[in-house]
């Protein structure tokens, strides 16, 4: 169950609140993969990162009793001067992994990244490609009811990519994804439904192609207006 | 490369699981960036607070005693500056925790209060280790060096980590995102060293000034800390420990009320 309750969430600007939602009522349907679209700005990101926990309404609430994961692939949280084994040792630690099953996240994402001895170098010494490799595959270390993927599917190079997708098939098989994505084949390869988001409204669209119909032809109107 | 070998998630875990859980990986982390891998690190982490203390003591040396023929110089510098860095490198320095923390905000689970104390239990503990190194040190010399009042002393410096924790939370609301505010909290300090008899006593001024820097409660906490240490000191007239009490716990409520009302704006990412 995941469910948005008369959540309002607004931002201190120079010119006053501005509001992303307002009293935004919603149910995201269960055991179904959703795709989140809309146009920039109209709070896609905002709902991901509310989602995640990472920021907090300013009213309403968000009722779950899921798992839901951080925003999958974030390098954000990774300290340069520590190395890859030590910066999955926090994640695993944070999640309650201790002991054995440390040690089987560690071995899972060392495997998975495939980086050899850069594992346990300091991440300043990484590329960025294979930071990305090290995020996903501690991403995917965890089991959660929800992955919040914004699009970052596309890194690493076409065989990691390959190795990704697996891992995630395997992954959706007992989970769900709610996905931020500009991309419409990604969108139409993983996602069962579609919500789009306009002006502080949300618009639950069971028919994919039909939601992205909505989408852009919301797009082309809203061009239509401003010449 | 199987998912079955993989530890579940828990589904729920009690708050305070949760909260050990955070402070443990934090404070880990904190050491783990401080020592930066090498057993060099971590004789760098205790020797540099030990080395400013030499340092001062080098400089103020050639006084022979302090208050009175009874009070040691260097005891009555270590009893005086130890506690008063703790205090300040609190107050100081936790404002910083939150901003380089700042991406670990994304795992719903850590917030920048967790942060903050995180840092705090780092610094407290490594000041904690480096004041028992230079009393160890003060004793080897043949210097008095056991507390004569080791509960009142605690309470001391029980007090000093509050006050210092409750600025500090006071400081990191004020100066989030405004440097300016950071570097004039900074030049503070300086004043607030010299006028809190870290380094010379403030018996000697003459009664009027007294009573002005009586205000001061570090002032208060850093004589209470040297009272309740040597037999033989004697303390300014008009300490007490109720007033320092009265700021810490003013700080620690102005300082979590200001955290609970700007909490949304302290993990703001970009």
């Amino acid at each position: 169950m995941l469910k948005l309750h008369n959540l309002t969430k607004w931002y201190p600007t120079p010119r006053g609140r501005r509001y992303v939602f307002r009293d935004l009522n919603f149910e995201f349907p269960a055991r179904t993969n959703i795709g989140l679209i809309g146009r920039n700005g109209a709070g896609k990101s905002t709902l991901m990162r509310l989602l995640a926990g990472t920021d907090a309404p300013n009213a309403g609430s968000i009722v779950s009793d899921a798992r839901i994961s951080w925003p999958v692939g974030l390098r954000g949280g990774f300290q340069g001067a520590l190395t890859a084994r030590e910066n999955i040792q926090f994640v695993c630690r944070v999640y309650g992994a201790t002991g054995a099953a440390m040690r089987n996240v560690l071995e899972f994402v060392a495997d998975f990244a495939d980086i050899g001895d850069y594992f346990d170098l300091p991440l300043d010494s990484y590329s960025s490609g294979m930071r990305a490799r090290v995020a996903f595959g501690l991403s995917m270390a965890f089991d959660f009811d929800y992955y919040l993927i914004d699009e970052v599917m596309a890194v690493g190079d076409a065989q990691f990519r390959k190795k990704s997708q697996r891992v995630l098939r395997e992954r959706l098989a007992k989970a769900n994804v709610i996905m931020v994505s500009h991309s419409m084949q990604t969108i139409l390869r993983t996602c069962d439904r579609i919500v789009l988001i306009e002006r502080g409204n949300a618009v639950l669209y069971d028919d994919v192609r039909a939601g992205i119909a909505a989408y852009q032809g919301s797009r082309i109107r809203t061009r239509d207006r401003k010449p | 490369m199987q998912l079955q070998s993989l530890p579940a998630t828990p589904r729920k875990r009690s708050t305070l699981r949760i909260q050990r859980a955070v402070l443990v990986a934090l404070v880990i982390r904190e050491l783990r960036s401080r020592v930066e891998g090498r057993w060099l690190g971590l004789l760098w982490m205790l020797f540099e607070p030990l080395a400013h203390v030499m340092v001062i003591l080098a400089l103020f040396g050639f006084r022979h005693h302090a208050t009175s023929p009874n009070v040691e110089l260097p005891v009555f510098l270590v009893t005086g500056l130890l506690p008063f860095f703790v205090f300040r490198n609190l107050a100081r320095r936790l404002p910083a925790a939150i901003s380089s923390n700042r991406g670990l905000y994304a795992y719903r689970q850590v917030k920048p209060f967790d942060a903050l104390i995180a840092r705090a239990i780092v610094e407290v503990g490594l000041y904690g280790a480096v004041y028992a190194t230079a009393l160890m040190l003060l004793g080897w010399l043949g210097y008095h060096w056991l507390p004569q009042a080791p509960l009142e002393l605690i309470v001391v410096g029980f007090l000093l980590v509050t006050f210092g924790v409750g600025l500090g939370l006071v400081f990191a609301v004020a100066a989030h995102n405004r440097p300016r505010v950071q570097t004039v909290i900074g030049f503070a300090f300086l004043p607030l060293y010299l006028l809190s008899g870290v380094i010379f006593p403030v018996h000697t001024l003459s009664p009027d000034v007294r009573a002005w820097l009586l205000w001061n409660p570090v002032l208060h906490l850093i004589e209470l800390a040297r009272t309740y240490f040597i037999a033989a000191y004697q303390p300014l007239e008009g300490i007490n420990l109720g007033y320092p009490a009265a700021w810490t716990l003013a700080a620690s409520a102005l300082g979590m009320s200001l955290y609970r009302v700007y909490r949304h704006r302290l993990v703001s990412v970009d």
